[in-house]
């Protein structure tokens, strides 16, 4: 059930789904970690996994989604303490130009890292 | 100007499975939804139900979701509106019958934040006065008109009826912002509680849907601030 789409509704949504998955790659990293146990050559197993390309792809991705989790936490920071909610749809248009500015900025550092492979 | 009404039927004691009925209406100029829906109910189908009352905006009955937007049927005319109309009763609201919705619980909450003055002195001059400073401080809070269209559009609402919701929210926000007002120790239980002021996630239907361009989201924000200052 939903009423209707507006900035309000997309940025708690965005905000809901990045949450989610910013907690399931805690879980990811702590699989990750854990195959220290394994010593040496686990571990190594599991990095070669890690360095791939598609894997890659999708940290990049966790980059993105770590970012707008972050500056829309500031968005309801501003709403909660700093009264902006009358203008919380121009708030969060800047939300996604900061966020997709270093998201732009993450993809350039990160398309030599992820071809080079 | 002929034209269609998708009209949301139910009635528990002929079918469990709500439907839609579609009615074409010869509709006037500067006819309201609400005329119409008076139209179709004298003229063609006299069991279609649905509240109204003042037919002017202010009592709140005609509240409905008109073209997928809460609003009232009283205040919108059919010639904004394009296409088959599409009209339903208010989501998240228990349905009676047809648009009729169960607003017990909607009024509980109202009643709940207790929705008056509370002084512990007289008057020392007949009437409580107020500064104009002091009475603009409540413009967008005292407005509101109990329609429901906020509270119904809640995502927080949906998932949880006991959520007070925007609606009484704001109505607590109208009396703990008023300087004459010494309830705000007496409110604070039911807004601090599991059911109050923290269950908002600002996501702003509520302010999407009032027809009357209220924020009850900004009166939530700030009940929370008077609130988070009375415990540090």
């Amino acid at each position: 059930m939903m009423y209707r789409w507006h900035p309000g509704y997309i940025a708690w949504l965005l905000n809901r789904v990045t949450g989610l998955a910013v907690t399931l790659y805690l879980g990811v990293h702590i699989w990750v970690i854990h195959h220290l146990g394994q010593g040496r050559e686990g571990f190594d197993h599991v990095m070669k996994f890690i360095q791939s390309p598609v894997t890659m792809v999708f940290e990049l991705l966790l980059i993105g989604a770590v970012l707008y989790h972050a500056i829309n936490g500031v968005r309801i920071m501003l709403v909660e303490f700093a009264g902006v909610s009358r203008h919380q749809k121009a708030v969060f248009v800047g939300v996604l130009g900061v966020a997709g500015a270093l998201f732009l900025a993450a993809i350039v550092v990160a398309i030599p890292h992820i071809t080079a492979h | 100007m002929e034209r269609q009404f998708r009209i949301y039927r139910y009635n528990p004691e002929v079918s469990p499975t709500p439907s839609f009925k579609t009615y074409t209406v010869d509709v006037q100029p500067a006819w309201t939804v609400l005329d119409a829906l008076n139209a179709i109910k004298w003229d063609q189908d006299g069991s279609l139900t649905f509240r109204r009352s003042c037919r002017h905006g202010i009592c709140g009955s005609c509240g409905m979701k008109i073209n997928g937007k809460n609003g009232l049927a009283c205040e919108i005319q059919v010639e904004s509106l394009k296409g088959v109309i599409t009209v339903e009763p208010l989501h998240g609201f228990r349905i009676l019958r047809d648009l009729v919705t169960d607003m017990d619980g909607f009024f509980a909450h109202i009643e709940a934040v207790k929705p008056w003055l509370i002084a512990g002195t007289p008057p020392t001059d007949g009437e409580r006065l107020q500064s104009p400073e002091d009475r603009k401080q409540l413009d967008g809070l005292y407005e509101c008109i109990l329609c429901g269209a906020c509270t119904s559009a809640c995502p927080s609402y949906w998932v949880n009826d006991d959520f007070l919701g925007p609606a009484a929210l704001l109505k607590a926000a109208r009396y703990v912002m008023d300087t004459r007002d010494e309830g705000f120790a007496e409110r604070v239980d039911v807004l601090d509680s599991r059911n109050g002021l923290w269950r908002c996630h600002t996501i702003f239907n509520c302010v999407e849907a009032c027809p009357k361009s209220l924020n009850p989201t900004e009166a939530i924000v700030k009940l929370r601030q008077k609130l988070t200052a009375l415990k540090i």
